[in-house]
């Protein structure tokens, strides 16, 4: 999943960008709101946390003008204000939850994984196709109720799928929205990914749950 | 000019619509007077041709004689103004009064049989004069035409209007600066009572009294309380401010303490980082409860009451978006307007915190409703859900300060403490009780 970070403050954007980077997110930081509105429209954004305090314009009037760029994603707000007239003017501008600062970690991860279901329209954090559990949540996966050792990249690619069950999705959809930066489109480094995936979620070679469709991608679910 | 600006800017528009009005008052009345007079002199001239006529008789030659001398001596005494001339119809003077000699006399060309013409003295002539044009049967039926005019001099009429001119300026300056006074003095009068609330305020700024104490007049009583009613809020704010401050910084020294107390003396890594976590956890409610408290207006509204109705939309429309797995059912029952004199942002925090509450305790139903019937108690709204309710003997715990009712759903207690004190600072009501329809928690908020 690729995640935008907007926020002013250097350590706190850096902890937020380390923290989701390990939790499998494909990061994007922006410390202004010019900076954010330009990754929000450029960038193949799944979910964004923006902070309200922004130096050159508010994270506010920021959500406004990604909303009237007809951008979907779901957008949490970050904010040191408490006051309910403040959360009511961001959610009111278009964000679809909020956060106040200081925050636990936890619970920021919770709320930004129960955005990105709710916006895949899953409203459960397990995601489940034939054999295969995902837990959204505790980033577990189980396939015929054996836990399954992945590495990052390899849930990153599975999360992403699960979450786009029935959807084709192409080489350069799938490394934009896991990598922070694009693949080289001739890499193979993916189809290895998919390779491992299969053999994992499948050694023996009987549900063949990842598709792939010749010059299209890969897809769960048909 | 500060002090006096106001008097200064009334006098200075009262001089300047007396001296427009008097102005055209002077312009009207002058024309007035000089068409007044310009027709009284036409009606003299016009009796002094009849008198002319009446003295002059046709010989059987044709001829016109002035057979008498006329009543009036000035026609006798030469230079007088009052000229008298005849001629005939092509100009040739026939006869003239005594007060004419060396005068001559222009007649109107165009001029008919039996009308008379009036000439004043506006197109570069120095007479009024009044032409009349005749025809004269002789005895043996034969007509001649002749022309009678008298002429007087302008002088004497213009010496008139302009003595009646400047008599009435004269007069006119002085009722103007008469009016310009009495105005200064009703003014000076009337805004004694603003310079006494000058004079107060400023009393008030040196510290040498608490609030406006004059007796005003009814006008201004209303003003007068407002401000009162203003000093005593900021200075309740003031206060409140220098609470919060002391309170905050009391309350934080405890985790400090407990947090040097860990670091000098804690060796277990495990047990110090539990520690950290909890008092920051701690720290973070008490900086939360305190700037919430410091951030409430608490004050009424001087400008007007604020409508309820739109605010409690917005904040369900965002607590369906925040709460939307929840698959929460509002049931918000509103009147089409609910005003309550209170800061919009307080207005928000109660609502928004009960609201929030009850979102996070329900089981899947809310209910808003706005009682109608404001007489008793003011405005009163009331919020209900579905959830477990809150036992009596907690309820009056959560309502202190920063007392959470269950350390797992964050910032309960210091929601409802500080709706509890925004409140209490409104001159309102928090009352919790159990709700009889949804079977879980009931608050009903009392804003007289």
């Amino acid at each position: 999943m690729r995640i935008l970070i907007v926020e002013d403050e250097p350590i706190l954007c850096k902890q937020i960008q380390q923290f989701f980077a390990e939790k499998g997110f494909a990061v994007d930081i922006a410390n202004t709101g010019a900076e954010g509105l330009y990754a929000g429209k450029e960038y193949p954004i799944d979910i964004a946390v923006i902070d309200i305090g922004l130096p050159d314009f508010s994270g506010v009037e920021l959500i406004k003008k990604l909303r009237k760029e007809e951008m979907a994603y779901p957008i949490l707000i970050l904010t040191a204000r408490s006051r309910w007239q403040e959360k009511v003017a961001g959610l009111d501008a278009g964000a679809d939850d909020y956060l106040v600062k200081p925050f636990h970690y936890e619970e920021l991860l919770a709320r930004v994984n129960a955005l990105i279901r709710r916006s895949s329209g899953n409203a459960h954090p397990v995601l489940t196709f034939k054999n295969i559990e995902l837990d959204s949540v505790s980033q577990e996966v189980i396939v015929d109720h054996q836990k399954l050792e992945l590495t990052a990249y390899e849930y990153k690619v599975l999360e992403y799928l699960m979450f786009h069950q029935g959807e084709v999705v192409s080489k350069g959809t799938l490394s934009e929205h896991i990598y922070d930066e694009d693949l080289d489109r001739d890499s193979n480094v993916l189809e290895v990914f998919i390779g491992r995936l299969r053999k994992k979620l499948d050694p023996d070679g009987k549900t063949n749950p990842i598709e792939t469709l010749r010059g299209r991608g890969y897809r769960i679910g048909g | 000019m500060k002090t006096s600006a106001l008097s200064f800017r009334l006098l200075v528009a009262a001089g300047l619509i007396l001296t427009i009005a008097f102005g055209l008052m002077v312009f009207i009345l002058e024309q007035g007077f000089r068409n007044s007079a310009e027709r009284t002199l036409k009606e003299k001239l016009q009796v002094q041709i009849y008198a002319l006529l009446s003295v002059a008789e046709l010989t059987r030659k044709g001829q016109l004689n002035i057979t008498a001398n006329l009543h009036e001596p000035r026609f006798a005494s030469p230079g007088s103004g009052l000229y008298a001339f005849v001629q005939k119809k092509d100009g040739i003077l026939i006869w003239r009064s005594a007060s004419a000699l060396g005068e001559d006399n222009d007649l109107i060309a165009g001029l008919r049989a039996g009308e008379s013409v009036f000439l004043s003295n506006s197109n570069q002539s120095d007479r009024f004069a009044l032409q009349y044009d005749v025809i004269w049967e002789s005895d043996t039926g034969k007509e001649y035409e002749f022309v009678f005019t008298i002429a007087e001099e302008a002088a004497f009429l213009t010496g008139q209007v302009e003595s009646f001119s400047q008599t009435l300026r004269n007069w006119l300056l002085l009722v103007g600066l008469a009016l310009l006074l009495v105005q200064f003095i009703i003014l000076r009068w009337s805004l004694t009572p603003l310079r006494t609330i000058g004079k107060d305020l400023t009393a008030i700024e040196l510290g040498r009294q608490h609030q406006l104490q004059g007796a005003y007049p009814a006008e201004l009583q209303a003003l007068a309380n407002n401000i009162n009613g203003l000093i005593s809020s900021e200075r309740a704010h003031l206060l409140r401010y220098r609470n919060t401050l002391a309170d905050l910084a009391h309350s934080l020294k405890t985790p400090l303490a407990i947090l040097r107390g860990s670091l000098e003396n804690e060796s277990n890594n495990e047990q110090l980082k539990s520690t950290l976590q909890n008092q920051i956890s701690r720290m973070d409610d008490i900086v939360e409860y305190q700037l919430q408290k410091a951030a409430a207006k608490g004050q009424k509204q001087i400008t007007g009451a604020v409508d309820l109705v739109p605010i409690i939309k917005k904040i369900v429309a965002s607590l369906n978006k925040v709460y939307v797995e929840k698959n929460i059912r509002f049931s918000v029952d509103l009147p089409t307007q609910y005003p309550i004199h209170c800061d919009e942002g307080d207005l928000y925090e109660i609502a928004g915190n009960l609201l929030d509450n009850a979102c996070k305790w329900c089981v899947s139903q809310i209910k808003f409703t706005c009682q109608n019937d404001r007489k008793a108690e003011g405005a009163c709204f009331i919020v209900e859900d579905d959830g477990p309710g809150i036992a009596d003997e907690k309820l009056n715990e959560i309502l202190k300060r920063g007392v959470r009712a269950d350390q797992n759903i964050h910032g309960h207690g210091i929601g409802l403490a500080v709706v509890n004190e925004l409140i209490t600072l409104l001159g309102g009501r928090l009352v919790g009780e159990k709700s009889s329809t949804l079977s879980g928690m009931k608050w009903l908020v009392y804003l007289k």
